[in-house]
């Protein structure tokens, strides 16, 4: 699931490739990642495609326009659902999971 | 021209309505974009037709309906907007 | 054509209407210029609202909607979502409290089940409110909501097959006036001839009445909702701020009010929907027939929100909409027929009340047409003819 390592190191054109220097986490596993990327950039380099499953039938989505419109990456980001992966920049120990339709309220102590 | 076997394929994305759903929305006499979003809540998400107007559009246009006949309302916001942003631009009231 | 009945206006009250001449037999054809719900039922909340009514026979009327929206579902074959999830009204000053002590202990004795709770009860009932902007609230369990517009459509399809004719993108240009009686009416495709022609046209009422002489008192009073993504269930009840019931009931209370706030009639309304999206309400203005939203009834409701329930400011707007209320000069509908106009029936003016009074609107007009009579409540308070209809004088 996730580590398979499919971050793009070289490029014959791409010369800005950055090694990850960070990480978050994605449910107990630790994700590496570049500071300043999508969280789905980080996620989809370390193999994991499925962002969330659907409201009504339970489908797995994950990216679909890549651009913040068509809300398809959202996943709980640091207990918030609702958080559109492919336009939210990675935090040094973020906590990422999987959303489950629309999410669950985390209790406020 | 959409295939018969394309029935399942998903117009709408944040609500899941299927190209099935819309064209048995068509049948029950729905014959407007909004039509079709009332029945089937196609359009209603979070992206606003952004990803399936169009397609219903074309939809519409092969029954030999006119999509743009009858209206849909455009409103803001073009995308969507945290709430506590929009109530923080409250104007200062002016003292009488 | 030659019908028993021409409604005209495809909103939720026309639909109803409709549904009910045909369901007792009548022929009837309803005509909408749009499509359906392209009015004010489009664009409304999902309130059934009884703690607003007058503690009088218009509660009962209420009450008696409310009983009727309970088994529409089940009559009309459709998910209405009709649920009773009760109504909470905060209350943010002791003159607030005051005023609402004195129409409940009325409503009370109606057989509402209404009571006046604590601030720390009505936020324990709803966690999140924001317990120092209140200072107490009311709380009925059988105020309710319904999808609106889902309703409207239900009604519609239903006469449909029964056998209604309906017809949308149908504007009326004219009516068939034969010495002072209507005796149909005109459209693009044809002129249709029936007994009883309906004006159920919300805030466009007025022009099918010039086309009959008449001048009928509506305006529209614009309403602006906003709506956010849906999110995972947190409201356990629907709120409403008393100062809408206030305003309703003792205009001259708030006459010294001039904050932007008063003179958009900002009400508080925050209800969710069973798929998550959380809706607030609402403006009361008058803005001719200007349907748009503006910047500063969103900022001004959305103000409220997050004044009197902090959290909800981490949540999305996607969509915003604003509806036209039929408004007449004393908030009640015109319901009947029109004194000199022989054929002409008029039932429109329902200003924010259309969904919660459709069921009734719909058997009290039927049974006016049919049998010359009705035993809803509060029929009489609804004749049109209580205004003078006709032109006045330039």
């Amino acid at each position: 699931m996730s580590d398979m390592d499919r971050r793009v190191h070289a490029h014959p054109i791409l010369d800005d490739l950055r090694e990850p220097d960070t990480y978050i986490w994605y449910h107990d596993t630790k994700i590496p990642a570049v500071t300043g990327e999508p969280v789905a950039a980080a996620l989809m380099a370390s193999g994991i495609r499925v962002m969330r499953h659907t409201v009504k039938t339970g489908q797995p989505r994950g990216i679909f326009c890549g651009i913040g419109r068509c809300n398809d990456c959202k996943m709980v980001v640091d207990g918030v659902p609702n958080v559109r992966t492919c336009v939210t920049p990675v935090r040094e120990g973020m906590r990422v999971e999987t959303q489950q339709g629309l999410g669950a309220w985390r209790d406020e102590a | 021209m959409i295939r018969e076997d394309e029935d399942k394929i998903y117009v709408c994305r944040c609500e899941e309505v299927t190209v099935g759903d819309v064209r048995r929305a068509i049948e029950a006499g729905a014959d407007s974009i909004r039509d079709i979003k009332l029945r089937t809540h196609a359009g209603m998400g979070v992206c606003q037709g952004m990803t399936c107007r169009k397609n219903i559009e074309r939809m519409l246009r092969e029954k030999k309906i006119d999509p743009d006949a009858c209206h849909t309302s455009q409103r803001f916001p073009v995308r969507m907007v945290q709430l506590g942003e929009l109530a923080r631009l409250v104007k200062e009231e002016q003292h009488e | 054509m030659n019908k028993d009945v021409i409604v005209i206006g495809g909103g939720i009250i026309g639909c109803a209407i409709a549904y009910s001449l045909q369901k007792r037999g009548k022929s009837v054809v309803l005509l909408e210029k749009h499509n359906l719900v392209a009015g004010a039922s489009g664009a409304c909340d999902q309130g059934i609202l009884l703690q607003s009514k007058a503690p009088n026979e218009h509660l009962l009327l209420g009450i008696r909607a409310m009983e009727m929206y309970k088994e529409l579902g089940r009559e009309l074959g459709r998910d209405l979502e009709f649920t009773q999830k009760g109504y909470m009204l905060l209350m943010e000053s002791e003159l607030e409290c005051r005023v609402m002590d004195g129409i409940i202990e009325k409503q009370r004795a109606l057989g509402l089940p209404v009571e006046r709770i604590s601030a720390d009860e009505a936020l324990r009932r709803q966690p999140g409110i924001n317990r120092e902007e209140i200072v107490g609230a009311t709380w009925c369990p059988w105020d309710s909501e319904v999808n609106p517009y889902m309703t409207a459509l239900a009604y519609a399809d239903r006469a449909a097959e029964l056998g209604c004719d309906i017809r949308t993108r149908t504007p009326v240009t004219g009516l068939v006036m034969e010495g002072g009686a209507v005796k149909g009416v005109v459209t693009p495709q044809e002129t249709m001839y029936a007994e009883t022609v309906i004006d159920a046209c919300g805030v466009w009422a007025p022009e099918i009445g010039r086309m009959a002489g008449l001048e009928i008192p509506i305006r529209p009073r614009r309403g602006q909702v906003y709506i956010t993504e849906a999110v995972p269930l947190f409201m356990r009840c629907n709120l409403l701020n008393a100062r809408y019931i206030v305003a309703k009931h003792h205009p001259e209370l708030l006459a010294g009010d001039h904050s932007l706030k008063a003179q958009l009639g900002v009400g508080f309304c925050m209800t969710q929907s069973g798929k998550g999206n959380v809706m607030f309400g609402a403006t009361r203005e008058f803005a001719g027939m200007d349907n748009r939203c503006t910047l500063d009834g969103l900022r001004e409701v959305l103000a409220e929100a997050t004044r009197l329930m902090p959290a909800v400011k981490e949540l999305n707007v996607i969509r915003t909409m604003s509806g036209l209320r039929p408004y007449s000069p004393d908030s009640k509908p015109l319901i009947g027929f029109v004194d000199g106009v022989p054929g002409f029936f008029m039932a429109a003016g329902h200003e924010g009340d259309g969904v919660s009074l459709a069921p009734t609107t719909g058997k009290m007009v039927a049974d006016l047409i049919i049998d010359g009579t009705t035993d809803v409540p509060a029929a009489a308070s609804f004749n049109p003819n209580r205004f003078d209809l006709r032109p006045k004088a330039p």
